[in-house]
């Protein structure tokens, strides 16, 4: 080897560690650019070096070559490395850049009532399950929100509700069930698949769990052969959405003036037994005052208490709180 | 219903445990609404022993007892002479503070002068069914002061029942015991019902009864039993009644509650003595008479209700209670029993009517068995009377039954129950679950309900009692195979789910509000073309008005915000609003928010500006227009809720659909609240019919718009309203004028800016205006263009005197 070969050699390897030691002092993707051009550009630091190779004899200029070429990759591989290191650290990479983490300009969005939510999530659900939804009054005949459910005037289980009357002698509905006459008479002939929701009234003073509203869901199913086994399918699939697949639910024999079997259906939540609705085939009386004739069609019904399901999703331990609409409150889901 | 479930247990055979049969109601259809276990609840209760007892000097009926309840220490406690409490014996005590599992409470007290901190409890206080004398005794004195449950094994419990309306058989134990049997297939032991030989009576003797309203006392039954002694009743009955929180009166009076308990049947014992003619009239009480209740209460006869009555008067209001004028007491010997059956209905207006209730009208009314529970009930409460209080029976019994309730006979088909249940059942298999329950089922399924089994009017509550003895949890889940439907959403929905997303994006928290109002905002915020909905029976005189208009709800949402330290007020409800028409109400949904305060939350950049009437506004506008109705207009009008001036009814094709103003600041309730609020409503109802029409495509345009400001000073009573009309109308007269076979057209005009104030005169306005012109088919020249606008201002000026600026 010549004394010139070795000290170009030599010179490759101080010029890489040079431009290596500022590329890893750079600060921004700007500076980076110019030790680039500084060190590999064409008059760069190591480039420049390439110039030297026409003194070296021909046997040597591969290792020349080499040294250089070796010398370029590592200042090469240092740029890379440090715009890495760089957009990785979160710190601007541009000289004029602004401060990101300053707080957005919001515009604050407003939310949607828990309870409402709560019923429309159950209402999409059911869409999906063939169900059409409708509203149906709030102000309700004594015929369809009792007689027409098989509760006649001086039946006991009139007991179980705490009527509001108007002073026209109309019922505030005590249950979303009433929309069982309109929808049997505007449905016609089944199959029938309807559902409802909205506001229920009854005669009771306010406390952490009672109020003089509430809220509830109401579906029918109806057609030849709608069983007992197909309400239980249903409210799982309906449940497991709601609460998630690993459901557990629990169905006691209970009592409704409109439907037969009826069960109470409770859900596992939490580690507790939590009654969320009440479900049954449908009374034969009800189909009858509704038009269809019970020998020919069967269905099934039930109720889901809105504002109980709505706390228990998101733990509300007071139900004042939904209908103080206070903004904290609001602002949380 | 309380039940102790050591006394359940009695009934069947082989027994089963407690906590099974806990367990195993709810699985039933029996919800208990309290399960109060003993072994817990006593534990509070202690072992104290008598060291002293002497009686208290101006009543023979009590005693001082000095009772040691801790180690060397005793405290006085006053006690009854109904128990024999033994002087040197260890007795349960409950402190002051202590809650027993019947409900008292022990209070520290002050007994004819003398101090009592505490009571000694009998079993039946304890909830305990008697043992022996029913006061628990204790030798071992090591046991002072400590929990009773240390010292004896509590194997029961209590449970209180919630016994539903349609099963009024389980409102006695043997019921209850049914369906326990039933689900673990054990056997119902009924009680003894066999009478003693009494002697041979003479037929002559006994009270005949006559029924002159056979619809509504189906069957009445009574029996005349002389020579009892009316006592105290033994410890067992009297701890049972103390145990399901009755309180015992004597001998005769706890046999017919106890058997009311035990068979769901109300009876009544009348003292024979004062029973005028030897004779019962079931009949309606006339206006003119009146009865004195047990309870002391007087009723008088305007109703009629159904009334037991002798020869000359009411003795009895049927069904519900008995009269003053013939109950038993210490001094009657010649009883009269009644059982009886009688119209619930019947039962059920006069109890209403009257007001008086009690354990017997609560089972009449929700149905009572008139052939094996009431003859069981009869015979079991004669033979306790004969082996508890004596006597023999006067003559025979007496059974007026017009007309037999006979067993109602009902038809099933495997194939029903299966297709019903969605879980295939055979014939062998439903005749062993209705077995189960005492109900006859031939090899094909002809069905003979008990009469008991009130509830029992169609073939499909059978299929209930089957599905619950087979078990609710062995019909599988299985999705139904019929016609599939669509699913979907009304349009009422559709609008719900767009309107209220545009305002929860334009940032307003939706709120849900009680619509029962007091009435003294029904017509501030609406005006109404009907009458309020009021209530009948409000609970509160502040909810006596369904709401006439969402805004007052929202209201009280800020008056709640400001006391809370609410931080933005933007607010909104979706819901109804109620009116009176006739006799029919309206209900009508409609959208009202109410903002106030900044726009955006204080923040480093952007809007700094507070909501105002044009702000509020611009988002009715926006909902306008998401639901076709873009050409609403805005309009003057006044209404107490509102700021006067600052307030416009909104209307679409002359009718009124909305309001929108500030609020009258007197008609907030917090004075704290100092900032303008604004509100509106719309009445979606009336406009939302064509809401989900199918919106056309219009093509779009390539040609460039022409862009012109025009600026003016007009007097400031020349609204917008009327400057946008002259201009579009000038526009279209100029167009059609001189520009007929062009497609020009003026397509927008936008106000940019307004200024009052300094170089304009007070009573004036400065106005900035862009309109843009546009013809689709080619791109307009600047000399077309200022045609148009020149004859635009010329019009300005001449109809409404408007100066140019330049």
């Amino acid at each position: 080897m010549t004394t010139q070969t070795n000290d170009i050699i030599a010179q490759a390897v101080q010029a890489a560690d040079t431009a290596v030691a500022a590329i890893q002092a750079a600060t921004n993707a700007e500076e980076l650019e110019s030790l680039r051009v500084a060190h590999l550009g064409k008059k760069g630091s190591i480039t420049i070096l390439l110039r030297g190779m026409k003194d070296v004899p021909a046997d040597q200029k591969g290792a020349v070559g080499q040294a250089v070429n070796a010398a370029k990759q590592r200042a090469t591989e240092a740029i890379e490395q440090q715009k890495k290191s760089l957009a990785s650290s979160g710190a601007p990479t541009a000289k004029n850049a602004i401060d990101v983490s300053m707080p957005g300009i919001r515009t604050l969005n407003g939310k949607r009532h828990p309870i409402s939510s709560t019923i429309e999530e159950i209402k999409s659900i059911m869409i999906g399950l063939g169900f059409h939804y409708d509203d149906y009054p709030e102000i309700e005949t004594e015929f369809n929100n009792f007689d027409g459910l098989n509760t006649p005037e001086w039946h006991p289980a009139r007991d179980m509700h705490d009527t509001f009357y108007t002073e026209s002698g109309r019922v505030m509905r005590t249950h979303t069930t009433a929309f069982q006459m309109h929808a049997l008479r505007n449905y016609g002939t089944p199959p029938i698949r309807a559902i409802t929701g909205g506001r229920c009234y009854r005669c009771d003073t306010i406390d952490a769990s009672h109020y003089p509203v509430f809220h509830q869901i109401d579906a029918i199913a109806i057609d030849k052969n709608i069983s007992f086994a197909d309400l239980k399918w249903t409210l799982y699939e309906l449940a497991s959405s709601l609460f998630g697949d690993d459901i557990k639910l629990q169905f006691r024999p209970s009592f409704f003036p409109f439907t037969t079997p009826s069960a109470e259906v409770d859900v596992l939540f939490k580690g507790s037994w939590l009654e969320i609705l009440g479900s049954g085939m449908m009374r034969p009386e009800v189909l009858q005052a509704g038009g269809l004739d019970p020998e020919q069609w069967q269905g099934f019904a039930f109720g889901i208490g809105a504002d109980r399901v709505a706390m228990i999703r998101h733990g509300i331990d007071d139900i004042r709180h939904l209908y103080d609409n206070e903004e904290a409150f609001l602002r949380q889901f | 219903m309380l039940v102790n479930t050591k006394w359940l247990r009695q009934y069947l055979q082989p027994a089963c445990s407690d906590e099974q049969m806990v367990n195993a109601f709810s699985i039933i259809g029996l919800e208990i609404e309290e399960h109060i276990d003993l072994a817990e609840e006593l534990k509070r209760v202690i072992i104290g022993f008598v060291r002293d007892k002497q009686p208290v000097s101006d009543n023979n009926n009590l005693f001082l007892c000095q009772v040691e309840v801790t180690p060397g220490q005793t405290v006085p406690i006053a006690c009854a002479a109904t128990y024999d409490v033994p002087v040197g014996k260890g007795v349960p005590v409950a402190l002051p503070g202590v809650k027993l599992p019947t409900g008292v409470v022990i209070k520290e007290g002050n007994v004819h002068g003398h101090n009592s901190s505490g009571m000694i409890c009998c079993d039946g206080e304890l909830g305990l069914m008697a043992q022996d004398t029913g006061l628990r005794t204790f030798d071992d004195e090591s046991l002072i002061g400590k929990s009773i449950t240390s010292a004896i094994t509590i194997d029961e419990s209590l449970v209180d029942l919630n016994i539903l309306p349609n099963r009024p058989d389980c409102l006695g134990t043997i019921g209850v015991a049914r369906e326990v049997a039933a689900h673990f297939d054990l056997n119902l032991v009924y009680p003894n019902t066999e009478l003693p030989d009494t002697g041979k009576t003479d037929p002559s003797t006994a009270t005949p009864a006559r029924i002159d309203e056979p619809e509504l006392c189906p069957r009445y039954m009574c029996q005349r039993i002389t020579g009892v002694k009316v006592a105290p009743s033994p410890p067992w009955l009297q701890n049972f009644l103390l145990a399901i929180g009755s309180r015992p009166i004597n001998n005769i009076v706890d046999i017919t509650n106890y058997v009311l308990f035990e068979w769901g049947q109300p009876l009544h014992a009348f003292d024979h003595a004062y029973i005028e003619g030897n004779q019962i009239i079931v009949r309606r009480m006339k206006p003119e008479e009146s009865l004195t209740l047990l309870d002391d209460r007087v009723i008088d006869g305007k109703t009629q209700p159904l009334v037991i009555a002798d020869a000359n008067k009411p003795v009895a209001l049927a069904g519900i209670m008995g009269g003053a004028n013939s109950q038993t007491d210490d001094q009657s010997t010649d009883i009269l029993l009644e059982a009886a059956c009688f119209d619930s209905v019947c039962v059920r207006k006069s109890a209403r009517a009257l007001n008086v209730s009690s354990d017997s009208s609560y089972r009449f009314e929700r149905g009572t068995d008139p052939n094996r529970m009431l003859i069981g009930a009869m015979k079991r409460a004669c033979s306790l009377i004969l082996e508890l209080a004596g006597g023999r029976l006067n003559g025979s019994l007496t059974d007026t039954y017009p007309t037999k309730r006979e067993p109602k006979q009902l038809k099933l088909t495997p194939e029903r129950v299966s297709s019903y249940l969605g879980l295939n059942l055979d014939a062998p298999t439903i005749r062993k679950s209705l077995a189960k329950l005492e109900i006859e089922a031939d090899d094909t399924l002809n069905i003979h309900a008990p009469t008991w089994r009130v509830d029992i009017n169609h073939p499909v509550v059978l299929i209930e009692d089957i599905a619950r003895i087979v078990g609710f949890d062995q019909i599988p889940l299985q999705p139904r195979d019929t016609a599939g439907t669509l699913g979907g959403r009304s349009a009422t929905d559709q609008v719900r789910q767009q309107v209220t997303g545009t305002l929860i994006g334009a940032g307003f928290l939706e709120c849900r509000n009680l619509p029962l109002e007091p009435g003294d905002t029904n017509h501030a915020f609406r005006p109404l073309t009907g009458d309020p909905v009021k209530l009948q029976n409000p609970m509160r005189a502040d909810m006596t008005y369904v709401r006439t208009s969402l805004i007052p709800g929202l209201l009280r949402v800020i008056d709640h915000n400001v006391r809370h330290g609410a931080t933005s007020y933007r607010f909104f409800e979706f819901d109804r609003t109620f009116e009176q028409s006739g006799e029919s109400p309206i209900e009508a949904w409609s959208i009202a928010a109410v903002a106030a305060g900044p726009i955006q939350q204080a923040q480093w950049s952007g809007d700094r500006s507070s909501y105002d009437f044009h702000h509020l506004k611009g988002i009715a506008e926006n909902l306008l227009d998401q639901c076709n109705a873009p050409t609403a207009t805005f309009q003057h009008i006044d209404l107490d809720g509102f700021t006067p001036g600052a307030t416009a009814a909104i209307k679409l094709n002359d009718q009124t659909i909305g309001v929108i103003g500030q609020i009258n600041p007197k008609i907030l309730k917090s004075s704290r609240f100092q900032l303008p609020l604004y509100a509106f409503e719309l009445n979606l109802e009336s406009f939302i019919t064509n809401f989900d029409d199918v919106k056309p495509f219009t093509k779009l345009v390539r040609t460039p718009p022409v862009t012109r400001d025009l600026a003016f000073v007009a007097n400031a009573s020349v609204t917008y309203a009327q400057l946008e009309q002259t201009i579009h109308d000038a526009a279209a007269q100029i167009i059609a004028r001189d520009a007929a076979d062009s497609s020009l057209s003026l397509q927008t005009v936008a106000c940019i800016d307004e200024y009052r104030g300094k170089q304009i005169p007070s009573d004036c306005r400065s106005l900035a205006l862009r309109l843009v012109f546009r013809d689709p088919t080619r791109t307009l020249t600047a000399d077309e263009v200022n045609h148009v606008m020149e004859h635009i201002q010329q019009t300005l000026t001449a109809t409404h005197g408007a100066e140019l600026r330049v």
